[in-house]
């Protein structure tokens, strides 16, 4: 490339840098699907993204996207921040070549709130240390920070994150939460929920209304009863020493105890 | 300018051509400049419900390939002043028009009419895409029925993720003796499901049947019908006014009191 000169000077601007592949975004097939990853954060040069999206659209044009319309891309956004804006500007780049948005798969906790709060399905992944005391919003979290979705988990949404998950309104028929922790309700849960899912059988399952399709704790597995109960009473579900039970949500800490010899819940 | 309004569900089958047919011709008759747009490609049938088969000359494909111009693709439905449909073609498959194309053609449409209501396909595919890239608002049409909501559901998520500015909730086919007999899910039941408001419920009447198969959308009918009517202040509701819920249960008490007095229950 050819340095540029203003006025015969020798300029003081840098010549626009092209990006280099480990500074773009990638798109591979795989299958059924597309997934496509942005680049990791460039700490030097943090400002870039309209650069990468711009980058990402011009190669877009010449790359093969003999996919059929409506190929579903799971966007693996690593250690990147993405708010919502960011999120839908992509989708409509995908959009214009016939791919649409389906999974986000993050690293980051804000991102997969900003994802799930538009409605996508979130798998969170845990922190790559090297990010661990940078100077950030998430700083001082540490890596089990629990998910705090503040929406209606609507139906065809998944949400797997590596710690606790509280949500904040209803968990509908066909939407799926899966957390290594404990899952907290602050609402009706009629979908499914996964506690432990990494093996923890300490994990609890919690909602103001338990009416699951199907509860899930480390390996086991219980569907809803024939006959759900009506009444209006948080409850707590948790591993006894016959399997998955339901207790009251009140008072449930006081009156049992988990027994790390026997890996399950005993009545007090 | 028009307000754009997509009419879908997710679901097929639970009546969102027969409701785009009746809710167009009940808003044109409240004196408004209404076009509808059959967004369901491979599968029109907006112009036989309404009556105006033999009157389609060139489809929304024609206009877009330059065949013919937008004006000359529109169909001016005779009966009812007001009322016109841009047809969707039929031995195209569905991916033949993109998001942007339906975009600009509704743009174009749009400072000529009060109302545009885009009839959408089923399913959540590239159709669904191009059928809700230019509204403002949606109504969501489900039956009483858990796979109909479920799907409702998963549309509303999308909705929101697309930043629809308004999702109202249209229940179609309610049928008051089974909901009374706790045979059928309850309206109350699926707006707790689904959290968006309720703009009108539609009784399941066979006299929807009747006229749909001789292309008169009911709402033309000179005899009062209570599906009639339940559509009309549908009508009324989206252009801002006020209207009281009928009351279907209505006519099922005054059934009931009439079997109780023919066994001689009458209390009194
Ligand atoms: N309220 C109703 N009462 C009785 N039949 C209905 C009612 N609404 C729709 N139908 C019937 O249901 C069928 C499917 O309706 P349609 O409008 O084609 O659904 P969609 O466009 O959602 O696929 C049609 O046969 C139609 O006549
Ligand atoms: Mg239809």
């Amino acid at each position: 490339m050819t340095e540029l000169e203003i006025s015969g000077e020798k300029s003081e601007v840098k010549p626009l840098k092209i990006l280099s592949s480990k500074e773009q975004i990638n798109l591979t097939k795989k299958g059924k699907i597309v997934i496509i990853s942005l680049p990791p954060l460039n700490k030097t040069e943090p400002n870039q993204w309209q650069r990468i999206l711009d980058d990402f659209k011009t190669r877009l044009q010449k790359i093969d996207t003999s996919w059929q319309l409506g190929t579903k891309v799971h966007l693996q956004s690593n250690d990147r921040l993405l708010d919502t804006r960011q999120i839908s500007e992509l989708k409509t780049i995908f959009e214009q070549v016939g791919l649409t948005l389906d999974l986000i798969i993050t690293r980051r906790r804000q991102t997969a709130v900003a994802a799930s709060t538009a409605g996508y399905s979130v798998r969170q992944e845990t922190l790559t240390s090297t990010l661990i005391g940078e100077n950030e919003t998430e700083q001082n979290q540490d890596l089990a920070e629990p998910l705090y979705l503040k929406t209606t988990i609507r139906s065809g949404v998944e949400i797997y994150h590596p710690s606790t998950v509280v949500v904040f309104g209803d968990v509908n028929p066909g939407a799926t939460i899966i957390a290594k922790g404990d899952v907290f309700i602050w609402g009706t849960l009629r979908g499914i929920a996964h506690a432990g899912a990494m093996g923890n059988r300490a994990a609890l399952i919690m909602a103001l209304r338990l009416e699951p399709t199907q509860l899930r704790i480390a390996e086991l597995v219980a569907r809803a009863p024939d006959n759900p109960h009506d009444h209006n009473m948080a409850e707590v579900a948790y591993i006894s020493s016959e399997g998955i039970k339901i207790y009251s949500a009140f008072n449930f800490n006081r009156h049992h105890d988990f027994i790390s010899a026997k890996n399950y819940w005993l009545k007090l | 300018m028009s307000r754009v309004i997509v009419i879908t569900s997710g679901k097929g089958g639970v009546g969102k051509t027969t409701i785009t047919a009746n809710l167009g011709t009940a808003v044109a008759q409240l004196g408004k400049k209404v076009c509808l747009i059959d967004a369901d490609f491979g599968l029109r049938n907006l112009d036989l419900l309404l009556g105006l088969e033999q009157r389609v000359v060139y489809t929304i494909i024609d206009a877009l390939s330059g065949e013919c111009t937008l004006e000359k693709a529109i169909v001016k439905d005779k009966r009812t002043p007001g009322l016109h449909l841009l047809p969707a073609a039929q031995n195209r498959t569905k991916d033949a028009i993109t998001p942007e194309q339906m975009k600009e053609v509704i743009e174009q449409l749009s400072p000529n009419f009060d109302y545009i209501f885009v009839d959408c396909p089923a399913g959540i595919e590239m159709g669904f895409r191009n059928a809700i890239v230019a509204a403002q608002e949606a109504l969501i049409v489900t039956t009483p029925e858990v796979a109909a909501v479920r799907d409702a559901d998963r549309v509303v998520g999308l909705l929101e993720s697309e930043n629809m500015k308004s999702i109202r909730l249209i229940v179609n086919r309610l049928r008051p003796e089974m909901v009374q007999m706790d045979e059928m899910i309850s309206v109350e039941d699926i707006m707790d499901l689904l959290v968006i408001p309720l703009i009108g419920i539609v009784p399941d009447d066979k006299r929807i049947i009747t006229s749909s198969n001789r292309g008169e959308p009911l709402v033309l009918s000179e005899e009062e019908s209570l599906p009639g009517m339940a559509i009309k202040n549908i009508a009324q509701r989206l252009d801002g006014v006020e209207v009281p819920y009928l009351d279907l249960m209505a006519s099922q008490d005054t059934l009931f009191t009439r079997i109780r007095r023919f066994f001689g229950f009458s209390g009194k």
